[in-house]
């Protein structure tokens, strides 16, 4: 675990995630809110856009090596790297070293990299041992898993055990929570049919629990999910975790609508 | 090889959807999806050595699989020791020859089959019924889908997508011309009655055809689990028991077939051993006063030996529990069948376009949402989804998939290395979709992503990225 | 056909020759490693083996009874007159079945079962409380059918014939010479489907109830 020197805070690059910055900036403001109340300074480089994944997972390597070498430098500089969402933490940590197993110039750099980067209730709960602000957020939750963080960086209890601080905050677990919500990038424009089939089935798993709200760590999902709730007509609230713990959760859910006076 | 994609691809999609449609078939695949799951579970929390028990099984494949030759040259030498023959066929033409002409050499007229994948995939009972035998499939679920004239959807749980209505119809069916008038509906005198007639089947027919769990290098043995007893009556009433098994089934010893042994119930159905193990080796003995008088074993490679060697061969780990499908998220929705060859799920999207060729299934590989939990489950840890993704790779660097599809994601790939110029592009539509979906917080329809929001709304954007947002605060603070 | 052979393993060990390197073992090393092979990991349990087999053999839906030798008959005859059927019976081999001395009271056949058969008598060359399982083997005495095709089958397991694990039934197969027998037969409860609604029943096509005589002092 970082010990924190009050000289000298802990320097983290915000790693935005393309969803995040295009979909739901409140998600990256959340989480540069909760790093720099963990006493983290954080920076935001410019030069970022996507890990990459609709490349990787459409198997076109060469265009997924050009995004992760241009991540690789926008990040050179940041002691750690902090990511939002499960999917884009396992692109940096897992798949850009694998991507450059065998180049002997970037090998080493995309390590480096892999080394430094974690997922954001990962790094706040395993790294820092973060003590949060107190804040409440009245609701019953589902709390949805993603497979990529769930299984390839083993996130599960993190994000529970920094919600168990919420006041006000109760979580239900899903029936199967293991299983995927048919988001899959990409997948869900290729094959929306299926994609839809298996959301309708996560979303009447989320249904059984009777929660109010759906929370989760990655912005793709919960997108998903709060476009086929949306689209049942059911009224539960979707956020990130991020929103949630950072006390921002006051405002529109995802796929809810500006209130009046603000739109 | 020809490129002929555009089709393939309509095939699967169309499929999928006729399967997603398929009332009969979604009740049948919601009634199955949540039983293996849970099984399997409770099944591997109750083993605490499970996880090193897959290392060993993995290992021991490994193995084997490095030293394939010399370990199919030692269980042929066994099965030559006990009495038996084995057969080498390259191809699943090759095989069904070999097959057909032991069971003429016999003048075999009925051949009845334990379930066997590797004969589902050489298609063999069309081959033998043109000869003029009669076929009879004898797992219960092979049974049904048989007479439903249909293939195994599953590769434990063949007829998986049937309804108990479904069934009753094809017994009445089938059984009314044998005397069986009584239309059946309970699960219990459904089974009594496929008990009674396929008892028939098994004691008059001439061949036994099983497939092979498992070939025992140490002791020249078959190895076939059942839970119903049917591979037990193939092997051991007919006069010639016939073996088919892919060359990549070999173990070394008894004592690495109990590791394997170990995790393949557990997997498959959450059993910690089927109610039936069975290992046959040879023709009866000299002093036996039953068995069959012939036994031949046919090794099938079908492709499979070119994988060794390459990033493919994992796959030849695999031992068919189907733990990857009753864990796959696509597999539950549209069952077996839409994936169009013999075997399905994630194990059948990485091994059919191996075996029959790349263009013949560019769908497969991109049809799943990569969740990595076919891997999770994978009893001897193949890495599935990965595999999946080799062949996204090898789609793409073939230039097999769809020509419109790579130049977007090129020139998005390309803006994506830019991200100054990214953001300035997509301000634009950003913008756009803020203002077309602030009223409700979703739109309900969006241009290029028509089937996205067929079944679900699509969320509106905030109307600023987070970058611009966040520049203007650094500018303001 | 010897050319499809050849070519096979040509193919595969070309394949294997392209691939990672790997050590290469003869087939004497090969078969050096079988004739070693060892038990690998094994599911580890406290429970006496008797206790342990019989808790796993009545999960799988197995009855049995502890009797001592000589009750091998009636023990038999009392359980088929419990479901109302004949002193009747297809008789398989081992060394208690061969020491039991039939009374004219039974009627035994010593011959492979037929469709209609609704008794077999088997004893189990071992029995693996890891699992539950039974071990019988084929031999001149001991037909394989008798295990599938009666409604009820019967075996009786000498007490010490319980075993730990697999291995240790693969070990006492070895010894005995019969490893490599025409048939071994791993028998767990009775036959049993879940091809109908993915819902477990019983007798599918083998015995519907299985039933043990586990003797305690021979």
């Amino acid at each position: 675990m970082i010990e924190a020197q009050t000289h000298s805070p802990i320097k983290v690059g915000l790693f935005i995630t393309c969803l995040a910055d295009l979909m739901r900036p409140q998600v990256a403001f959340a989480a540069v809110a909760l790093l720099e109340r963990a006493g983290c300074r954080v920076r935001v480089a410019r030069e970022q856009s996507c890990c990459g994944q609709p490349a990787l997972n459409s198997g076109d390597r060469a265009s997924t090596m050009n995004i992760a070498k241009s991540v690789i430098r926008a990040f050179s500089r940041d002691d750690f790297v902090v990511v939002p969402s499960g999917s884009c933490a396992d692109t940096l940590i897992n798949k850009y070293p694998d991507l450059f197993r065998h180049d002997v110039r970037w090998a080493g750099r995309a390590q480096g990299l892999a080394d430094k980067t974690f997922e954001l209730t990962t790094f706040l709960v395993d790294q820092l041992g973060a003590e949060l602000d107190q804040v409440s957020y009245p609701g019953v939750c589902a709390y949805h898993d993603s497979c990529s963080g769930l299984r390839e960086l083993a996130i599960q209890q993190q994000p529970r055990t920094l919600l168990d601080r919420v006041e006000g905050l109760s979580i239900r677990e899903l029936e199967d929570g293991n299983a995927c919500c048919g988001f899959g990038g990409l997948f869900s424009v290729k094959y929306p049919d299926l994609s839809g089939r298996i959301v309708s089935d996560k979303c009447a798993q989320i249904a059984q629990t009777e929660a109010d709200t759906v929370l989760g760590g990655d912005l793709g999902c919960l997108l998903n999910i709060a476009g086929r709730l949306r689209r049942e007509g059911r009224d539960l609230k979707v956020f990130h975790v991020a929103e949630v713990l950072a006390g921002m959760a006051d405002g529109p859910a995802i796929g809810e609508a500006e209130s009046e006076d603000k739109a | 090889m020809s490129v002929s994609t555009a089709s393939q691809r309509v095939e699967f999609q169309e499929r999928a959807r006729q399967a997603l449609q398929d009332t009969s078939l979604q009740r049948a695949l919601a009634k199955a999806r949540g039983g293996f799951v849970d099984h399997r579970l409770d099944a591997i929390e109750a083993l605490p050595e499970f996880d090193a028990i897959r290392d060993a099984a993995r290992d021991i494949k490994n193995h084997v699989l490095a030293n394939l030759d010399g370990y199919l040259e030692l269980y042929e030498q066994q099965v030559i020791e006990n009495g038996g023959q084995v057969h080498w066929a390259r191809d699943a033409d090759e095989a069904c020859q070999i097959v057909a002409g032991i069971c003429k050499d016999v003048g075999a007229k009925t051949v009845t089959k334990g379930k066997s994948m590797v004969s589902e995939e050489m298609h063999l009972n069309p081959v033998l019924e043109a000869a003029g035998m009669t076929v009879v499939e004898t797992d219960l679920g092979e049974y049904i889908v048989q007479l439903a004239g249909e293939t195994p959807s599953h590769i434990i749980a063949p007829a998986v997508h049937k309804t108990r209505e479904q069934i009753t119809d094809l017994f009445h069916e089938h059984h009314s011309p044998l005397g069986y008038t009584d239309r059946v509906t309970q699960r219990e005198a459904l089974v009594n009655e496929a008990r009674s007639v396929l008892r028939e089947r098994f004691v008059t027919a001439d061949v036994g055809i099983t497939g092979a769990n498992f070939l025992v290098a140490e002791t020249g043995a078959n190895v076939i689990v059942t839970n119903e007893g049917n591979g037990d009556l193939t092997s051991c009433l007919p006069r010639v028991h016939i073996v088919t098994a892919g060359i990549e089934k070999v173990v070394p010893s008894l004592d690495d077939l109990s590791v394997l042994l170990r995790v393949l119930a557990r997997s498959a159905t959450g059993q910690e051993f089927s109610a039936y193990t069975s290992l046959y080796s040879g023709p009866r003995r000299a002093d036996d006063i039953e068995g069959p008088e012939a036994y031949h074993v046919v090794l099938l490679d079908n492709g499979r030996s070119r994988l060794l060697g390459g990033q493919y061969q994992p796959m030849l780990r695999c031992i068919r529990c189907g733990a990857c499908l009753n864990h796959c998220p696509v597999y539950g929705s549209i069952g077996g069948h839409a994936y169009g060859w013999v075997y399905s799920g994630p194990m059948g999207s990485v091994l059919t376009p191996l075996l029959n060729g790349f263009d013949q299934s560019l769908d497969l590989p991109n049809a799943c949402t990569l969740n990595g939990r076919c891997k999770e489950v994978c009893p001897v840890r193949i890495p599935l989804s990965d595999l999946l993704l080799k062949h996204r790779v090898e789609q793409h660097e073939r230039r097999l998939s769809p020509g419109f599809g790579r130049f977007l994601l090129g020139v998005w790939a390309w803006l994506a290395c830019r991200p100054r110029l990214y953001q300035g592009v997509m301000a634009l539509p950003l913008r756009l979709m803020y203002l077309l979906g602030r009223r409700r917080g979703v739109l309900a329809w969006l241009p290029g992503a028509g089937g996205w929001t067929g079944s679900r709304d699509f969320p509106a954007p905030a109307g600023r990225s987070f970058m611009r947002q966040w520049q203007n605060r650094k500018v303001k603070s | 056909m010897n050319q499809a052979r050849d070519q096979i393993l040509g193919t595969i060990r070309k394949s294997l020759a392209a691939g990672e390197p790997r050590t290469l073992m003869r087939l004497e090393e090969l078969r050096s490693r079988i004739q070693h092979s060892r038990p690998q990991v094994q599911p580890e349990f406290d429970d006496d083996l008797l206790s342990r087999f019989c808790q796993k053999h009545v999960a799988v839906h197995g009855t049995y009874d502890r009797i001592s030798v000589e009750q091998i008959e009636s023990a038999v005859v009392k359980h088929l007159a419990g479901m109302g059927l004949d002193a009747q019976w297809h008789l398989g081999s081992g060394p208690l079945l061969d020491a039991t001395q039939w009374t004219d009271s039974v009627f035994v056949y010593r011959k492979g079962a037929d469709k209609d058969t609704k008794v077999a008598l088997s004893e189990a060359v071992a029995a693996v409380a890891e699992t539950g399982t039974l071990v019988v083997c084929s031999g001149p005495a001991v037909p394989p059918s008798q295990n599938y095709l009666p409604d009820d089958h019967l075996i009786v397991v000498d007490r010490r014939c319980i075993v730990r694990h697999m291995e240790d039934a693969w070990a006492i197969l070895r010894e005995s010479g019969v490893a490599k027998g025409r048939a071994i037969n791993l028998i767990t409860g009775p036959s049993k489907t879940g091809d109908i609604e993915q819902t477990i029943q019983y007798g599918a096509h083998g015995p519907r109830r299985l039933h043990l005589l586990i003797v305690e002092d021979a």
